[in-house]
């Protein structure tokens, strides 16, 4: 299943991206436990009040990944990128297709190098930092941390969205629509949501979030990252959409059109999603931007027509542009 | 034997291959043919299972190369451009390729980096265009796969470079037991070594011959007569070129009705000239399909 020269070639051009995700996250985890028993001490002995008061959020907040889990994001999603996108986007890809293996094989070599790349990256990085911890003075506070639960939280989001961008990087044909195709639809429930709420709000309408609730928390992947949002998701959640995207990721990968390789899309039939998509989410945002900038006091009729001024010109430029994306084969 | 079978194939709703039909025999140089855009590397790329056929089927002794990908093992296919192998150092992609095709020869490999003067440390990038079109011929070799697909070998090399590649193709033909597919439009290569050569028109086999037979088929002639070039022997038969009085006519070995019609015209020179397969393909396809 995952052939020694398959496995030569995804070391040989993805190494140095999966060092990245590891030096991401012995940064978030590893160096920052050593520093924060640096800053604890100094805390303990100046304001001891202050660290009594404190010292549950300071343990927490080590184990909640903040910056470094939205650059570790980036990066696993740059990491998928290089497995498929940037294959797709040189000479690479025929030089894959015609190697002696099926597709099958090609998509798994790729998927569980880049996985182990994160999980074990993550794993040695996060224990390395508990062990830190748990050898230092400080090793009571651990006790106020749920460890299965900031392990395998973030864990499973970053899982989960490496798979969500392999999936992606099989419809399409290179590694810029890889990557902004992966962002735009990991975001899509909310930023739909948000662009059809002001809409109707811009009409004078009121839209109800309160059917929407799990897509606003347990779909945005954000919220993995905080250990303070644990208590309201759960991780069943990413665990069920990362083997969706990878059953589905493999199974666009085996059925990828290599002949469409280097366009924006690969497969012919999502051309019309695309093409009636992009411009009908432009119409939004363009509405909601446009419309922002009407004065505070000004009635509704000037926000209306600010709102179709904004979508119509945003709807000119993303037609445009839209075409020319899906027709530059 | 690779077989090529009824194979069609689209791309976005322009039909590039319309049944397309042929064989490639073991032992044997196969020179594919045809203008820019006739489907030349769509085909290469189609039996080496880069891209499927929309319908139709490609067999590699007998097997799918899609259904039964390790019978590639069995294919080199060696693209027009070598980027692919530039992150690669001299050492590093024989080790990688040892490992994808278990017949790889090294001690013929480095013999060859040897007798064509290659470093045998360094990257393959720092390599001339002409030196890397040379190399990834070596590696497809030293693989000792059954058949090797090449995609326009010698496009845009010098013309020293070029005769070496087309020495060593050749000499490898005739020392292992391989098939070699070359698409071209450099016809005044392919005359020289293929056996066999496949004509792509539009989308279609336009023609399929073997070379010696195709020489025989045709036969070139310069006639030159006292007044104007006649028209209708412009009209009606394959003018290779004419200038003033004197033109070289492109007709059927056996055709005597039209050796009749030049003829009739008493012309003060009628000679056969030597026959080259460009002459055949230019008077057959026509235009730009010759391309120095």
């Amino acid at each position: 299943m995952f052939p020694k020269a398959l496995w030569m070639k995804e070391w040989k051009h993805n190494v140095l991206i999966s060092i990245s995700v590891l030096i991401v996250f012995l940064l978030s985890y590893f160096l920052n436990a050593v520093m924060s028993l640096d800053t604890w001490r100094t805390m303990a002995e100046q304001s001891p009040q202050y660290w009594e008061q404190n010292k549950v959020n300071e343990i927490n907040g080590l184990f909640s990944p903040d910056v470094f889990g939205v650059i570790a994001i980036g990066l696993v999603i740059l990491l998928a990128g290089f497995l498929i996108g940037l294959e797709k986007s040189t000479k690479r890809h025929d030089f894959s297709m015609a190697l002696p293996f099926s597709r099958q094989q090609m998509f798994a070599t790729k998927y569980v190098f880049g996985m182990l790349s994160i999980v074990l990256s993550f794993t040695i990085s996060f224990w390395l930092a508990v062990m830190v911890i748990s050898q230092s003075e400080f090793s009571s506070l651990l006790s106020n941390v749920d460890l299965w639960e900031v392990f395998i939280m973030p864990l499973a989001v970053y899982a989960f969205i490496f798979a969500f961008s392999m999936m992606i990087g099989s419809i399409t044909g290179e590694i810029k629509s890889q990557i902004a195709l992966t962002f735009i639809f990991l975001f899509l429930p909310q930023g739909l949501f948000m662009l059809i709420s002001q809409l109707v709000y811009v009409h004078g309408g009121q839209l109800n979030s309160g059917n929407l609730e799990p897509v606003m928390t347990d779909l945005f992947w954000f919220m993995y990252l905080s250990p303070y949002m644990y208590e309201q998701l759960s991780v069943w959640t990413p665990i069920v959409a990362l083997i969706v995207a990878s059953v589905a990721g493999l199974l666009l990968f085996i059925k990828a059109p290599s002949e469409y390789t280097g366009d924006f899309i690969t497969f012919r039939s999502l051309h019309p999603i695309f093409l009636v998509g992009i411009p009908l989410c432009s119409v939004l945002l363009g509405g909601m931007l446009v419309s922002s900038i009407a004065p505070y006091n000004s009635g509704m009729t000037i926000a209306v027509i600010l709102y179709w001024i904004g979508a119509t010109i945003f709807l000119f430029f993303s037609w445009k542009i839209t075409k020319r994306l899906l027709n530059r084969a | 034997m690779i077989k090529v079978n009824n194979v069609t194939k689209s791309l976005d709703r322009t039909r590039i291959l319309d049944q397309v039909n042929f064989q490639v025999q073991p032992g044997t140089i196969t020179g594919v043919v045809g203008r820019n855009g006739a489907g030349k590397t769509t085909l290469l790329r189609m039996i080496s299972g880069i891209i499927h056929a929309d319908n139709g089927s490609i067999s590699v002794d007998g097997k799918s190369v899609y259904r039964e990908p390790d019978i590639k093992q069995n294919i080199v296919f060696v693209p027009d451009s070598t980027d692919a192998l530039k992150a690669y150092s001299v050492k590093e992609i024989v080790k990688f390729y040892k490992t994808v095709y278990p017949s790889f020869d090294e001690t013929y490999y480095y013999n060859l980096l040897d007798k064509f003067n290659f470093k045998k440390t360094g990257k393959i990038k720092q390599m001339s265009k002409g030196q890397k079109a040379l190399f990834s011929l070596i590696l497809a070799f030293a693989t000792n796969a059954q058949y090797i697909l090449l995609d326009e070998p010698t496009d845009g090399l010098d013309v020293i470079i070029k005769k070496d590649i087309l020495q060593f193709i050749a000499e490898e033909v005739a020392k292992q037991d391989v098939s070699v597919i070359i698409s071209s439009h450099r016809l005044d290569e392919l005359e020289k070594m293929a056996d066999h050569i496949v004509v792509l028109k539009d989308g279609t086999v336009e023609s399929e011959v073997e070379m010696e037979e195709l020489k025989q088929q045709y036969k070139k002639v310069q006639v030159a007569y006292h007044d104007a070039f006649p028209s209708d022997i412009q009209e009606h038969m394959d003018v290779l070129s004419q200038s003033g009085r004197v033109g070289v006519v492109l007709i059927k070995e056996n055709d005597e009705e039209n050796e009749a019609v030049l003829r009739q015209y008493d012309p003060i020179l009628f000679e056969e000239l030597p026959l080259t397969l460009e002459d055949v393909f230019v008077a057959k396809l026509g235009g730009d399909l010759y391309v120095s």
